[in-house]
């Protein structure tokens, strides 16, 4: 192969990464939803949170909506958001107060959390009415592959075969 | 030297030995007598005998050699006996040693006039008996009690509380299990006769209860279904005095935060379970306890998603055979909240050993509940108190664990909407009714055993669905001279005396008041008004728990055959799905079941034995105050 051909092969080639990586579809990821009326809770709170989580990728801020409701008309709904993990970026333990009538029963609270690295994170919201119990939630925010971040403790093995978690004693020998 | 098959008996003698009461192992064999069959000019046959371990200064039982042939008249030994014991001319040792040492084998040689005959024995003395070496000890878990005023824990007042009932085993180097006990009502454990250990060994505390009645055990969700382990360390096992080895199983609360292993944590649960197990048999010391696993971990947190990841949404129990308890720091931990552990058992128990009919879903004290629910979720709070013993019941969470909630079923009074509805009144009522103590209109105090006696009787198989009205009507039923006691407890909840199982003279209290049980039977037609409250707002939040979201029928099947239930809309209005459950005797599993895509009408056909029925009618996606109209027809 004479010396301008593999020129043109290598430049061909070089044409077709940056082609194919132009080109490559945008990752699409779901959108997390939940709702604790569907999901199973302690009793003794009047109070239903629902949210949607966007699904995003390292450094991209996630779009989270969180929606608060209660069967009750008066009161004032205390909303208690942070972050599970510190590595869970653009939002800060905060505190929110809602006052309830009866026709203002249902809130909402939009975030923008991101993380620089991947996994499965999590908002920790605490959602009380003065009387009740608080309703409670850990809502997932998704980044990039989100089984990253999972760690598993070492195990070992009874007779049997059954799994062991073992964990150290405070211990006195006389 | 003949070798025949020996026969050999192992006696075990109790002697005193310095302050301690100790075992002794002697052995000696069955007879030293010729048998009658034998010549008396034949030589001596002498079996050898097995080893014996000796106790120094303590006088044996004399040890005897099996011989099958002529008599002994003369007997020799090599090497000398240990100082101390002596030989007989038939060869049998007798004495007292007065000086340890190791194993060490003996001949012995009979003679007789016409011949001899030599066999051996081994011989160990030890300084002390070895068979009452102990290895015991005390297991503790760290129990972190809740704050004075029932919000938050209070770490700094944490105690050491007794691991009751849980398996200890000791274990090798290698994991091989050596010997395995259960600790007693106080947490103490004991391993005897451990002269068969040459190992260092460590002692190992499973969290786990288990008995031939009972199975009982805390695992990790998150981690391959582990069962949770607490060790000590590796040491030898003395041979000369019993040894002590006490363990505790440390919170790991660091100051502000968790900084070690949370070794306390499944302890903590399964002293909780223990209770629950002496309060069912204290009513019932027989019960067999169907297996239950209870899945803890620090990773278990209030969200949706994969259980193997921690995410349980809360607390609970699965229906079946496992319990899930949240562990998440900073947010909700539950392993010091015995209240709510207890509650998750109960519905357990209640399951189990009753009926539960609780359809589950969102609840607030003061709402106006489901009565499946609300007595479902009300016994799971009396049954929490009933099993410690303590009427208050808190719930921690938070940052460092520092927030919360609590209640006490004693003095929880002013609440708002009191009522058969009412989980909050049906809580007190049951505690009330358990409890020794008397306060305003309670002057009962049955304690467990009749509570337990109406739950896995008359409640259980009640054809009516299991509420507040079931288990009153067999309370009085079971106690016809404690009637006007039993109604005034109930009174003190705004509730007018129950007379039958199926709530009758009262409706769902609903915009569209319907009976709170219509009655239906075979050509008969009943219309019910579909109460779903204001502007469709609990079907917009799937809260179909609210007490008239579901129409509660009584089905009386006069005769076996084939029949259909039809549940029709009495015009045409809008999409909704109507959808409906039959449910006979004692299973909370529907006989049929109504749950086709949304129509004006949808219709199940059946084959039903002759008998009464219970049913539970719902309609989604429809506005309050439309009528549906349901039928019994036999085909």
């Amino acid at each position: 192969m004479k010396k301008n051909q593999i020129w043109i092969v290598a430049l061909l080639a070089i044409v077709t990464l940056l082609v194919y990586f132009m080109v490559q579809p945008k990752k699409v990821y779901e959108v997390l939803k939940g709702d604790t009326s569907k999901m199973m809770q302690k009793g003794g709170s009047s109070v239903v949170i629902k949210y949607s989580s966007e699904h995003v990728d390292i450094d991209t801020p996630s779009s989270v909506t969180i929606t608060f409701s209660s069967s009750k008309d008066r009161g004032v709904l205390s909303v208690e958001v942070y972050p599970r993990q510190k590595i869970l970026k653009g939002i800060k333990h905060q505190t929110y107060q809602f006052p309830i009538t009866s026709s203002n029963q249902e809130f909402k609270l939009n975030l923008e959390p991101f993380s620089l690295k991947e996994g499965r994170f999590y908002i920790n919201v605490i959602a009380s009415i003065k009387g009740e119990r608080p309703k409670i939630l850990s809502i997932p925010v998704e980044v990039g592959d989100s089984s990253k971040n999972r760690v598993e403790a070492p195990m070992s093995k009874m007779g049997k075969g059954e799994q062991l978690y073992i964990m150290k004693a405070e211990e006195e020998i006389k | 030297m003949k070798h025949y098959p020996s026969f050999v008996f192992v006696a075990l003698l109790l002697i005193g030995c310095g302050e301690t009461s100790v075992k002794v192992e002697n052995v000696e064999s069955p007879s030293t007598e010729s048998s009658s069959t034998q010549s008396e000019k034949s030589s001596p046959t002498i079996d050898n005998h097995s080893a014996v371990r000796l106790q120094r200064s303590k006088s044996i039982t004399p040890i005897q050699f099996t011989n099958r042939g002529g008599e002994i008249t003369s007997c020799s030994i090599r090497p000398s006996l240990p100082s101390g014991l002596k030989l007989n001319n038939d060869c049998s040792i007798f004495g007292t040693p007065t000086v340890s040492q190791s194993l060490k084998t003996y001949t012995v040689t009979g003679k007789n006039a016409q011949g001899e005959d030599s066999a051996t024995i081994e011989i160990e003395v030890v300084s002390v008996d070895e068979t009452a070496i102990k290895l015991k000890g005390k297991i503790t878990y760290d129990s972190v009690p809740v704050n004075a005023n029932g919000v938050g824990l209070d770490y700094a007042h944490t105690t050491q509380k007794s691991v009751r009932g849980a398996i200890v085993r000791i274990v090798n180097a290698s994991g091989q299990e050596l010997g395995r006990t259960t600790t007693d009502a106080e947490g103490y454990y004991e391993f005897n006769n451990l002269k068969d250990i040459t190992d260092k060994v460590k002692v190992q505390v499973l969290s786990k209860l288990k008995s031939s009645n009972w199975d009982f055990a805390v695992k990790d969700n998150t981690n391959g279904d582990a069962l949770y382990v607490m060790e000590g360390s590796l040491a030898s096992v003395s041979k000369t005095k019993s040894q002590t080895r006490n363990l505790n199983a440390s919170s790991g609360w660091g100051g502000s935060s968790y900084t070690g292993t949370r070794t306390a944590a499944p302890f903590a649960i399964l002293d909780v379970v223990y209770q629950a197990i002496q309060k069912v048999r204290s009513a019932d010391s027989s019960i067999v306890f169907p297996p239950l696993n209870i899945f803890w971990s620090k990773n278990n947190k209030s969200a949706s998603g994969a259980i193997s990841n921690g995410d349980i949404g809360t607390s609970y129990y699965n229906g079946n055979d496992t319990l899930y308890i949240l562990g998440d720091e900073n947010s909700d931990t539950d392993e010091y909240d015995s209240g709510v552990i207890a509650h998750e058992w109960g519905h357990y128990y209640e399951t189990k050993f009753s009926r539960s009919d609780n359809i589950g879903g969102s609840h607030g004290a003061g709402e106006l509940l489901d009565i499946r629910l609300a007595f479902g979720e009300g016994f799971g709070n009396a049954i929490s108190s009933m099993i410690r013993d303590n009427p208050t019941y808190w719930d921690s969470s938070g940052v460092h664990q520092a927030n919360g909630w609590s209640m006490n079923l004693e003095t929880e009074f002013n609440r708002d909407n009191p009522g058969w509805f009412s989980e909050a009144s049906i809580q007190q009522i049951l505690y009330d009714i358990y409890d020794s103590h008397n306060d305003t209109g309670d002057t009962i105090s049955y304690g467990f055993k009749p509570i337990h006696k109406l739950l896995i009787g008359k409640e259980k198989n009640t054809p009516a669905f299991t509420s507040i009205f079931t288990f009153i009507k067999g309370l009085k039923d079971e106690h016809p001279s404690d009637v006007t006691a039993i109604d005034n407890i109930v009174a003190q909840e705004s509730i007018a005396p129950i007379t039958d199982i199926y709530g009758s003279g009262r409706t769902n209290k609903q915009e569209y008041a319907n009976p709170l049980y219509d009655e239906l039977s075979t050509g008969s037609e009943v219309t019910i008004v579909t109460n779903y409250a204001v502007d469709n707002y609990l079907s917009e939040r799937g809260r179909t728990n609210q007490l008239g979201a579901y129409n509660l029928l009584k089905v009386e099947v006069p005769s076996e055959g084939d029949y259909t239930i039809t549940v029709t809309q009495v015009g045409s209005s809008g999409n909704p799905d109507p959808d409906f459950y039959l449910y006979r005797g004692s299973s909370n599993q529907p006989v049929a079941v109504a749950e086709n895509p949304p129509a004006l009408s949808d219709s199940v056909t059946t084959h039903l034995q002759a008998g009464t029925y219970r049913m539970a009618v719902v309609v989604y996606n429809q506005y309050s105050g439309t009528k549906y109209s349901v039928k019994l027809v036999k085909n």
